[in-house]
């Protein structure tokens, strides 16, 4: 690790002005955390560019003296995508954050990598457009945040994920260049590089600008509300919804433990506490088949053993069924001092089978785990909850992997969402193994030969990065 | 090494239950899970885009304070004065952080412990023992309505008390306008003779509203009058100590709502202590919090914030007598006052009696839930920021095409005040109160 | 060099047993390879590049065939790899909606298995048995395809043979993962450059009730293309088409319309109930009604069904010059006219898609190529301007010569360059067919 010395702090301050520099311990602390909460890192220096010019001046010095650097929008990351390692430089986006252009014709946006998602969005509301993914973080998140993670939503179920909805982007690469990757035209020549850099979290490129794309706003939205007696039958239901041909907009499923935190919290949405599980459904299509739709959802409900099933009559109603989902992780206070929040996938039809298992892993560990997730996605968060000063950290770290070996086990994935970042570097092999690894080190090594991008990030690399998360690296 | 820590091998915030200090209000901290959904929220984050200068940075600079992890510097209190204690990282907050106490409690510390001048603690220790006093108060004002501001800025200036002079221009320019001042002597404003008297309730006439707006405190009177109050000017009230608690001056704060709370429990058949500029509110209502650690008072405290209303909160809770003449039409545009909105969650209210004033239209501005940089005396000491700040809600106006700026808290109608005053614009600013009393009168 | 080559090809065909003696049948622009083999399992498709990579054999591999076309005359050619016989449907669940394939398997054997669970996979070729392993390396797929997505789209996983016979796996088998870079993305139209797929995850929707189709014909294209503005700001089809007079006149033998003697026509295709067809169908005909030279038509069900593969019957056959052209979907209209202009001559049939900007041409090869090479590269230069590509589909080895069948570099194009060096060192992948040679 190279120390960040007095000559190369002054050569960043010639090149950008001082006031673009941030330098003393107390400017620095901060960046040490995003919203992954449980490890620590340390930034080096943080930097304020204005400008892709800025950005490629601060890449080429940081090639040049061989220091390791990092995008950052908000510090939103669950994974720890955006905690410095290695004491590196943090690239601070919150100044590059102006929608450039709005193209109605081509149905673009273009933006600056530190604007947020809801900036997309709102900007093209009165259009009657919208920008489709939509994170929960969504008014605090950046686009650049999104591409790194490539991030998906409540509605990704039917509108897709970040990869799907960017058309071209501005990277920076290692050595300070400046490249133009894609356009307004939509078929790209040459290697899907644009699709690399979605979801690398922000390890092979800095991007610094995105070309988005915008579709319309859906005219007709319904919300249905479904209660159950046990999350399995919950769990049924919304296999036997995706398998039935209707395609929801959004389905999120939640537990009895989540359900009471919710009531017991702030975010409270007049949920009953004394059900099973909630599943949420929306279908926005053309109005007739959105009855349609509905009528189907509502059968199969009942067909798996629904107490009651309630539609949204109107908007507000509507905007309360959601408030409570919204709100859930935050009201996790309310079951106990700290969670950890899991992200794992599993094929479609394995919900209920998936939802026993975490249950017995949570009897295993002594440990309640709640349950939250994206149900038409296959999505889970089991929530594993703790209490960190009775020292049962390592214990809930340790169920928190073994829901997602359940995951992996069901032919699924070790993150839906949330990214690999810190958290998960070390759990790639439940997905991987060494040669399946090897090609995504070959294309780190062919974006950022030296590894100075974002360092000790996604891909175990061995000794030079150390074990970040006691407990949680699989032996 | 990489410099990683495992969360659970932090020390703890040290904060024992019951310090004195207040520092019971750091544990709140502990909330925090670094989501960071307050950033877009915190007006100096918007403007600088540094997280340092920010609620989440701010918190875990607190933090690191706390645990003694970093000490004082001159960076430290740049970052923490820099925060207008706006508190609309509150409302975004999903884990019910409340920033506000932890600052105010950071503050009081880092008071205790900062090294400052002679001069600068002559400067501060006259600044607030002026607003501990009302009778004091309105002796500083009358002179200063009648002299020239120029020896005063002089005098103060050879004394080196730089920033707190600077005050004194500001006050002039407002103080030309104001009519005469209110002394709570304990006086009973009876209900309008039209409607029978229903209610009793006490009233805070506040230091600056009694004094340099005391317009709007008479306006807020006829009011409450008009709407089957008797309002009794409860005697031995005080300022809040909102503006001494924020800056670090907690036990004077204390002392302060010790008399609030002594003053106006000596008439206990007020239903209501009425308050009509938000930042006392906000105050008032978190006596309880402040004084949480005061066993003889602590009680009290939470009795009398649970009578703490917000002049609209209380004018929309009763029936709101609608009994108005047309005002001439005018569109308006709302902001909402920090610690009316943040503070104390009100923001339907103020809103619900607008449309009800035939006349009034009402045209809302983008982020009117952001802050207009006056935050108290925020606009004297950090003049450069509070500009930028204002300048962003100008802008939002500006799209409104309202002519009047409703905005219901002194240090709000200040700013924009002199900012419409110093540019010459032909635009208002005025208090909820004075436009139902118009429309109430004419 | 000879000598080894030979002994690699020998120790190949020791593995697996020479196909098809008659080479020339799999000649590729012009280049005839020296064997043809048609591993049976992963394992001998594993062991074939393990033998190419040690003797630097140069390996094409082929699926239907249909798209072979695609690319720049090879390098160099030893030895062609048949996939079809990996014809296995690996995995599929129904209630998952996805489906896990071999690379041979062909798009019919899919559908029909899809169809039987009343599910189907929103992809579509003209050609013959086109396989998947095909379709996904050269990124083919024909219309009605945009409300669905592209193949990039629907790709949520591959398992890859790579140069030197290891397989790995990229991506996942369910519809949200971001473990890991996605390097399943970087396999799509790569022409098989990067290394071999073996098996591909697929994302699967199920099959509507109904479709309805509505041709809406015109002389202005203009108009077309503000219709198809408003279609795609306010709607989500799952298809729309514009296509031109002489594409037009070919369906005229397949479909009875009486409008047919319009200059273009834009297609617009709507799948769910039958309520919210009929509704959705209303609803463009509205938009069409208030351009007062513009006449509709529409087709339900069957009648839609048969409309579309008409269309795709249409697009097939060999002895064609078939290019795309991609640019910002407001300049589809342009970029038609433009097209017509430079190849009036030629009768050139032409279909668009305006929600991606992408316009397909094809034309009879005729014995002017050296006058068509000049009008391409017009073409191109037009296409470039406008930020976007024209790529050759399909063409003579002729106008190869003369023309690169990808145009200009890409930007990032020295990454791309460099990828290519990691994954296949040796360069016995497609070599020389890719983007800037590679």
């Amino acid at each position: 690790m190279i120390p960040i010395t007095q000559s190369l702090r002054d050569d960043f301050i010639r090149e950008l002005g001082r006031e673009k520099v941030l330098h003393t311990k107390e400017d620095l602390l901060p960046y040490r955390y995003d919203a992954f909460a449980l490890v620590k890192g340390e930034a080096g220096l943080a930097v304020l560019p204005s400008s892709t010019h800025d950005v490629s001046t601060i890449v080429k010095i940081c090639n040049k003296n061989g220091i390791p650097f990092l995008a950052r929008g908000a510090g939103t990351s669950l994974s720890g995508g955006s905690i410095p390692l290695e004491n590196c430089i943090v690239i601070l986006f919150s100044k590059m954050n102006r929608i450039l252009e709005i193209d109605y014709d081509n149905r673009t946006v273009l933006a600056e990598a530190g604007a947020t998602n809801i900036s997309i969005s709102s900007a093209v509301a009165d259009r009657g457009m919208m920008y489709a993914p939509d994170p929960s973080s969504q008014l605090v998140c950046t686009i650049g945040g999104n591409i790194a993670h490539n991030s998906g939503g409540l509605h990704t179920l039917k509108y897709g994920v970040t990869t799907n909805h960017i058309l071209a982007a501005e990277v920076v690469l290692h050595d300070g260049e400046i490249v133009q990757i894609g356009s307004k035209a939509r078929e790209r020549i040459g290697y899907d590089l644009l699709g690399l850099v979605n979801g690398a979290d922000g390890t092979i490129a800095v991007v610094t600008r995105a070309l988005l794309k915008i579709i319309p706003k859906p005219r007709n939205v319904k919300t249905l509300l479904a209660e159950f007696g046990s999350v399995e039958h919950a769990g049924d239901a919304s296999s036997e919804i995706i398998s039935s041909g209707t395609l929801p907009a959004a389905m999120e499923l939640m537990d009895n433990l989540v359900i009471s935190a919710i009531e017991d919290s702030i975010h409270a949405a007049g949920y009953r506490k004394d059900v099973g599980a909630i599943l949420l459904v929306e279908v926005d299509g053309p109005e007739d088949e959105n009855e349609l739709d509905s009528r189907r959802v509502i059968e199969i409900c009942y067909r798996n053993h629904s107490t009651a099933v309630k539609v949204a009559e109107d908007e507000s109603q509507r905007q309360r069924f959601w408030s409570g989902r919204k709100g859930a992780f935050a009201s996790m206070g309310r079951l106990g001092t700290n969670y950890i929040v899991q992200d794992g996938v599993i094929p479609r039809s394995n919900i209920a089978e998936a939802l026993a298992k975490i249950g017995s892993i949570g009897r295993q560990f002594n440990l309640r785990i709640a349950n939250v997730f994206h149900a038409g996605d296959g999505n889970l968060h089991p929530l594993i909850i703790f209490n960190e000063a009775n020292g049962e950290t390592e214990k809930a770290i340790k169920a928190s992997v073994e829901t997602i070996r359940i995951c992996t086990e069901l032919g699924g994935s070790i993150t839906g969402e949330h990214g690999i970042g810190i958290e998960k570097r070390d759990l790639m092999g439940l997905m991987f193994n060494e040669k399946d690894l090897e090609l995504m080190r070959w294309v780190k090594e062919v974006f950022d030969p030296n590894m100075l991008c974002n360092p000790c990030k996604v891909i175990p690399q061995g000794s030079r990065c150390l074990e970040l998360i006691p407990g949680l690296a699989i032996k | 090494m990489v410099g990683y820590n495992l969360k659970n091998s932090e020390p703890p915030i040290s904060m024992e239950d019951g310090d004195s200090r207040g520092y019971g209000s750091l544990r709140t901290l502990q909330d925090c899970v670094h989501c960071g959904f307050c950033l877009p929220s915190c007006p100096t984050y918007r403007v600088l885009g540094t997280e340092s200068d920010s609620p989440r940075g701010r918190i875990d600079l607190m933090k690191a304070y706390a645990n003694g992890e970093i000490g004082i510097s001159n960076s430290l209190m740049e970052h923490i004065s820099l925060c207008l204690v706006c508190r609309n990282c509150e409302t975004a907050c999903p884990s019910g952080v409340r920033f506000g106490w932890a600052m105010d409690a950071t503050r009081a510390r880092l008071e205790e412990e900062i090294h400052r001048s002679v001069t600068d603690r002559i400067s501060r220790r006259i600044f607030f023992s002026v607003f501990e006093n009302l009778a004091v108060l309105r002796t500083v004002m009358r002179l200063l309505r009648l002299s020239n501001f120029l020896p005063f800025m002089r005098l103060s200036r050879l004394l080196g008390f730089s920033q707190f002079s600077q005050f004194i221009p500001v006050t002039q320019n407002v103080l030309k306008n104001s009519s005469g001042f209110i002394n709570p002597g304990g006086r009973l404003y009876k209900a309008d003779g039209n409607r029978p008297a229903t209610r009793k309730v006490g009233f805070l006439v506040g230091c600056i509203m009694s004094t340099l707006l005391a317009d709007i405190d008479h306006a807020t009177l006829r009011v409450l009058n008009k709407n089957a109050c008797d309002v009794v000017l409860c005697k031995g009230q005080t300022c809040c100590g909102a503006m001494h608690l924020h800056e670090g001056e907690r036990e004077k704060a204390k002392t302060l709502a010790r008399k609030n709370i002594d003053a106006f429990s000596k008439y206990p058949d007020i239903e209501a202590i009425i308050v009509n500029s938000s930042g006392c509110g906000a105050q008032m209502k978190e006596y309880g919090v402040l004084l949480e650690d005061d066993l003889k008072y602590h009680k009290k405290a939470e009795e009398f914030s649970s009578k703490v209303k917000d002049l609209s909160e209380f004018l929309c809770g009763s029936q709101l007598n609608t009994s108005f003449t047309s005002l001439p039409d005018m569109k308006v545009t709302y902001q909402d006052p920090c610690h009316l909105v943040h503070g104390q969650g009100i923001r339907k209210e103020p809103r619900e009696i607008l449309r009800q004033i035939p006349g009034i239209h009402l045209q809302e501005m983008e982020d009117s839930e952001q802050c207009c940089g006056a935050a108290g005396i925020y606009s004297v000491l950090n003049p450069g920021m509070s500009e930028q700040i204002l300048s962003s809600r100008i802008n939002s106006i500006n799209k409104t095409g309202a002519k009047v700026v409703v905005a219901s808290n002194p240090p709000c109608i200040i700013q924009y005040s002199t900012r419409f005053q110093n540019t010459g614009d032909s635009r208002r600013v005025m208090h909820l109160a004075e436009l139902l009393d118009q429309a109430y009168s004419s | 060099m000879t000598t080894q080559l030979s002994t690699g090809l020998e120790k190949v065909l020791a593995e697996v047993n020479q196909q098809d003696s008659n080479l020339s049948n799999y000649s590729i622009d012009d280049s005839t390879p020296k064997a043809v083999v048609e591993p049976r399992n992963e394992g001998e498709l594993s062991a074939i590049l393990r033998i190419a990579d040690k003797y630097v054999l140069k390996v094409i591999a082929i699926g239907g065939g249909n798209d072979i076309g695609l690319g720049n005359i090879p390098s160099g050619l030893d030895l062609v790899v048949l996939t079809r016989s990996l014809s296995k449907i690996v995995h599929y669940v129904p209630e998952d909606l996805t489906i896990s394939v071999q690379c041979g398997v062909t798009l019919e054997k899919a559908q029909e298995e899809l169809s039987k669970k009343r599910q189907f996979i929103p992809i579509n070729h003209a050609g013959s048995n086109p396989t998947f392993g095909g379709i996904i390396a050269s990124n083919s797929n024909t219309p009605p395809f945009s409300g669905y997505g592209t193949i990039r789209d629907l790709l949520l996983g591959v398992r890859v043979v790579n140069p030197g016979g290891s397989i790995t796996k990229a991506g996942s088998n369910v519809v949200k993962n971001v473990a890991g870079y996605d390097l399943s993305k970087i396999y799509i139209g790569s022409l098989g450059t990067l290394g071999l797929i073996l098996e591909a995850n697929l994302k699967i929707s199920p099959l509507p009730d109904h479709e309805s189709t509505i041709m809406i014909f015109s002389n202005s294209l203009l108009d077309l293309g503000k219709i198809a503005l408003e279609v795609n700001a306010r709607l989500f089809p799952r298809a729309i088409e514009l296509v031109n007079k002489h594409l037009l006149d070919s369906f005229g033998r397949n479909v009875e319309s009486s409008f047919q003697n319009f200059g273009y026509c834009l297609m617009v295709m709507h799948r769910g109930n039958s309520t919210s067809v009929s509704r959705e169908s209303r609803h463009i005909e509205g938009m069409a009604m208030k351009y007062p030279t513009v006449k509709s038509d529409s087709f339900i069900d069957s009648e839609s069904v048969h409309l579309w593969s008409a269309f795709r019957s249409i697009l097939g056959g060999r002895r064609v010059i078939r290019f795309r052209i991609s640019v910002p979907p407001a300049d589809t209209s342009s970029s038609i006219i433009e097209t017509e202009n430079e190849f009036e001559y030629f009768k050139p049939k032409i279909f668009a898609d305006p929600e991606r900007g992408v316009v397909y041409t094809s034309i009879m090869v005729g014995q002017d190529s050296y006058l068509l090479t000049e009008r391409l590269k017009h073409l191109r230069k037009f296409a470039e301007d406008t930020s976007g590509n024209l790529v050759l589909e399909s063409a003579p080895t002729s106008i190869k010569r003369e023309m690169d069948v990808w145009g200009s570099l890409p930007n990032g194009f020295e990454i791309m360059r460099q990828l290519k060096e990691k994954f296949d060192p040796n360069h016995v992948l497609s070599p020389g067919r890719y983007v800037g040679g590679i």
